[in-house]
């Protein structure tokens, strides 16, 4: 039995300098098949692909553990040049396509037909010539079966995006001898048309008995087209099933689920209503690259702590970004029940509108400054604060910013040998903690946090969040909380917004149950109502 | 790569290894080689390589400065100097136009300098803005041209005076005598003249300066150099243990280099009886054999700190604090609502300003003004000397100012006269130390042009 499934991965764990991401996870797909590998973004997905790829990252840190059956039988694969010999072929998020070629040169790009001719009859193999007309068929017969009809001689740069994913998807088919094709979210970046064309040519793919992994978010597409799904969180195997036995529901629930207790949930979700609000999003939508928001409408309640959640490029980030007028904003933004100027960082930071970046060393911080400086840099120059100040030239006030520095050292534990260190020098939680003491320096009345606890340490992470909490319960200041850890927003938001494609999916509480946040994520939940309501 | 990071078997070996890229390696060279040089200066040529170091700084430091606002505001070196150098050379000619002279003549020169050169910044400024990335490349390109555009207005300004015009045809001379208009009126201003007649003596307390050096650079590495300490591995207590030991420590040391530098000076120049027999023990004595004289421009050195002094104030300002951010993070800079634009225009302007300024100190000094191509020749130096100095092309201080003027034409002008020392029987026709002067300074410009990612550049 075991003899048909063409891949086989058994027992799979690897680990980065001691920390375990992928522990015994199975993945077993037939051929012909469509095999769902679903997960929260960090779950271990790509870590699992990376394995299958013989991607270097994966032998420079140690190697795997565990083993991979090609038909059954054992293989080492140690580079992705190998994977690809072996029939293994991806299909990659980011359009690896050159613009200024012709879709038959990309498509033959580097695997180009050639026929001698007499310099090369002399000079040898790479004087060859190139055999365009065959070169036109192969890519003609390539296309065909993705389902695609198209010039081949067309300019890659002029072909809609929609196009270029099948192009790339054309590109491993005519590779001789695929049999297992990889599908890294091929969907994420097509719109609706475009999204079932593929997957009607990833059916016709398997029809043609090659096996295909599809990494995706969309959990319907997952019930619409495959045949088994392995879902992963945290580095381990959930579980491996038919699609047929389960459903939606049953499939986020698995993806999200972690049994929280409730005891984490601090949440005061009966506490605030919409009587009070202090920042309203109409119509806005934020032109932000990889997170654009289009058109959210939001209320947020005076003094709550609100999260966004939701998958990555999904639009979250967008929604601090726009408002503070980092990226190009429209629409409308109502505080205190009046316009903000959009695109305008200054007017809002001088509202009491503050803001802690995902990105600490690129925008929260300036790194070759001292840890002082930084923190009273947004209220020195937005609210004149820490200067003497005899406004034409006003200075700094060293002994105010040292009495302040101090003070925000003590109380957030910023470990640094004094305030004139170099933030560049302070590990990744303290300069968070910085961050923080900035934001606050302004004294915001509402303060956006976006992905507060990246890459930070576990003490410093607690630290944070309780910072946060403590100056919303205590202090009232409204805080818009920006994160891709569920968990987390669970843990102290009094509500939850979930945002899926640039749009609002679904406000919830911290106490509802994990598949309802998993279907918002996917973005499933208006088409459930849908049905409800049909 | 994977395997546990190495103890350092020799840890102090590690800090000194840290202190020396601290300091970056090329500016240690440069220091060295000007230490190298100061001993090799004979001793009959010690009072003049002092006046002619000191004049140099002095014409120099101004220029070197105009860097500061344009490397801070992230235009990077001002590459541009020469567009700067025609508003002071516009503003020197007007105050010889009406014939002034004296120090009033120079602060009216420095005043009209000003007032042309701020439209002129304006427009350097619009133009960096819109080259964002390319700024050093275009800004090179930029002065040279305007220098040649100049070329044709030297000829059409309708100037008068017969000290400006050619006497015969049109156009302005190649070089203005300055020596009966504003000429050293800087320099004079409590110049410090010393003449010595052959016979006569002079002390240099070299032993006292070395005791000094040598205790301060211990006192520094014992009491003040912060440690290489694992902060994160570290327990709190320990940490705060360290943080308290660490500020008394670095007080204790302060107070121990001001008290050593006080004890040193007194024992230098201080006119105390019982003194003079240690002194003269720690001197190296010299006897003239011929008249010499050393000449100390103190009014123009004491210009050049106060401009030190409002460009150091200035950036401890508001304005100037912004600018340092729109420089070295523009994306933080524009998160903090910072016009990143109106600063670059800030710092591009000033830079201009100064440039302008620093002209006329040099011209002042020199004796003449010089039109048409010259400025060509004032856009690299003061580039190399902030460079050597420690600046990198996003981050400059006052500090790095003041070391590479110094560094930069002290070794200038050492340099040649003791490599023309050991070239002289070269010379047949040209003077070889001139040739010297080209490649030394030439190749100090080259070598700080390499090394362009300044002192301790992150690796």
């Amino acid at each position: 039995m075991g003899d048909a499934y063409v891949l086989q991965m058994k027992n799979i764990g690897k680990e980065y300098s001691g920390n375990p991401v992928l522990k015994g996870i199975d993945l077993k797909v037939k051929p012909g098949e469509i095999h769902a590998l679903l997960g929260e973004n960090g779950a271990g997905k790509s870590t699992l692909m990376n394995v299958l790829f013989g991607m270097p990252v994966i032998h420079n840190t140690g190697g795997y553990t565990g083993e991979i059956c090609l038909d059954g039988e054992k293989v080492h694969i140690s580079s992705p040049k190998h994977a690809m010999d072996l029939g293994i072929g991806m299909v990659h998020q980011e359009f690896m396509l050159i613009p200024g070629f012709a879709v038959y040169e990309n498509l033959k790009l580097n695997r180009e037909v050639t026929k001698p001719n007499a310099v090369s009859r002399v000079a040898g193999k790479s004087y060859e010539s190139l055999d365009n007309g065959q070169m036109r068929a192969d890519t003609k017969e390539a296309l065909d079966k993705v389902g695609m009809d198209l010039d081949t001689d067309e300019m890659v740069g002029e072909l809609p995006v929609g196009h270029m994913q099948f192009l790339e998807i054309a590109r491993e088919i005519d590779k001789k001898g695929v049999r297992i094709l990889v599908f890294d979210e091929p969907t994420a970046v097509l719109n609706e048309t475009e999204a079932s064309r593929l997957l009607e040519s990833m059916k016709r793919l398997a029809g043609m008995g090659i096996a295909i992994i599809f990494i995706t978010h969309r959990l319907q597409e997952v019930i619409d087209v495959c045949d088994t799904v392995t879902i992963l969180r945290d580095g381990s195997l959930v579980t491996n099933c038919q699609v047929k036995d389960t459903d939606a529901v049953q499939l986020a629930e698995m993806m999200v689920g972690r049994n929280v207790s409730y005891s984490d949930i601090s949440g005061r979700v009966d506490k605030f209503d919409d009587s009070d609000i202090v920042l309203e999003f109409r119509n806005f939508s934020v032109d932000m690259p990889g997170e654009q928001v289009k058109n959210i409408d939001l209320k947020v309640r005076r003094g709550e702590i609100i999260g966004i959640g939701g998958l990555a490029g999904q639009g979250k980030l967008g929604i601090p970004n726009g408002a503070m007028g980092l990226y190009p904003a429209s629409g409308e933004l109502l505080y205190e029940g009046k316009a903000l100027p959009l695109n305008h960082t200054k007017k809002i930071l001088e509202k009491g509108i503050s803001f802690l970046s995902e990105d600490r060393k690129k925008i929260g911080l300036i790194l070759s400054e001292s840890i002082e400086d930084n923190m009273v840099f947004n209220a020195m120059q937005i609210k004149r604060e820490y200067l003497f100040d005899f406004k034409l030239f006003s200075f700094r006030n060293n002994k105010k910013i040292a009495e302040f520095a101090d003070q925000m050292i003590h109380e957030f534990d910023i470990r640094c040998v004094g305030r004139k260190q170099q933030v560049q020098n302070l590990s990744g939680g303290n300069q968070q903690k910085v961050c923080l003491a900035k934001a606050l320096a302004l004294n915001p009345k509402v303060l956006f946090v976006s992905e507060p606890t990246r890459g930070i340490d576990i003490g410093a992470k607690k630290l944070v969040l309780d910072k946060l909490k403590e100056l919303s319960w205590n202090q009232g200041i409204t805080i818009i909380l920006v994160s891709s850890e569920l968990m987390e927003l669970r843990s102290i938001c009094d509500r939850i917004v979930i945002v899926c494609g640039g749009k609002v999916a679904d406000i919830l509480s911290p106490r509802e149950d994990d598949a309802k946040f998993g279907l918002a994520m996917a973005g499933t939940k208006a088409e459930k109502e849908a049905e409800k309501t049909s | 790569m994977s395997s546990e990071p190495k103890k350092p078997k020799n840890s102090t070996l590690v800090e000194i290894k840290k202190v020396i890229s601290n300091i970056g390696i090329s500016r240690l060279i440069v220091a060295l080689f000007f230490v190298f040089l100061l001993c090799m200066t004979a001793k009959q040529e010690v009072p003049g390589t002092i006046s002619n170091v000191l004049t140099r700084i002095g014409m120099h430091g101004v220029l070197v400065l105009c860097m500061v606002p344009s490397i801070r505001s992230g235009l990077g070196p001002n590459f541009a100097v020469p567009f700067g150098i025609l508003a002071g050379l516009l503003g020197g000619l007007i105050a010889v136009q009406f014939n002034m002279t004296g120090l009033g003549g120079f602060a009216v020169a420095v005043v009209c300098a000003l007032i042309i050169s701020f439209p002129m910044g304006l427009l350097f400024g619009y133009l960096m803005n819109r080259v964002k990335n390319s700024e050093m490349m275009v800004a090179t390109y930029f002065g040279y041209a305007m220098v040649a555009i100049m070329c044709i207005g030297w000829l059409l300004l309708p100037f008068t005076n017969n000290a400006i015009t050619w006497s015969m045809g049109k156009g302005l001379r190649n070089t203005i005598n300055l020596e009966p208009y504003f000429g050293n009126a800087l320099n004079n201003i409590g110049a410090i003249t010393k003449s010595y007649n052959a016979g006569d003596t002079m002390m240099i307390p070299v032993g006292v300066l070395v005791i000094w050096l040598v205790v301060s650079i211990v006192l520094y590495w014992v009491f003040i150099r912060t440690r290489d300490i694992d902060l994160d591995n570290m327990k709190d207590e320990e940490l705060a243990a360290y943080n308290k030991t660490r500020k008394e420590r670095k007080k204790t040391g302060i107070i121990s280099v001001a008290l050593i530098t006080v004890v040193c000076a007194v024992l230098a120049f201080a006119d105390i009886g019982f003194l003079h027999g240690i002194r003269s023990a720690l001197s190296v004595h010299i006897t003239f054999k011929s008249n010499t004289s050393m000449e100390i421009p103190t009014g123009m050195l004491v210009f050049l700190v106060l401009c030190c002094f409002a460009m150091w104030l200035f950036n401890k300002s508001k304005t100037g604090i912004s600018m340092a951010a729109a420089g070295s993070n523009p994306d933080c800079a524009r998160a903090s609502g910072i016009n990143i634009n109106k600063q670059r225009m800030i710092g591009a302007t000033m830079s201009i300003m100064l440039s302008a300024v620093g002209i006329l100190v040099y011209a002042q000094s020199f004796g003449f003004l010089q039109l048409y191509n010259a400025p060509l020749n004032m856009c690299f130096p003061p580039i190399a000397a902030i460079l050597i100095g420690g600046a990198s092309i996003k981050q400059a201080k006052i500090s790095h100012v003041l070391i590479g003027v110094v560094l930069f034409q002290g070794i200038l002008t050492m340099g040649p006269t003791i490599a023309g020392r050991y070239l002289s029987g070269l010379g047949d026709g040209m003077d070889p130390t001139e040739i010297v002067r080209i490649i030394i300074t030439n190749g100090i410009i080259l070598y700080a042009l390499t090394k362009a990612g300044g002192a301790s550049s992150e690796e």
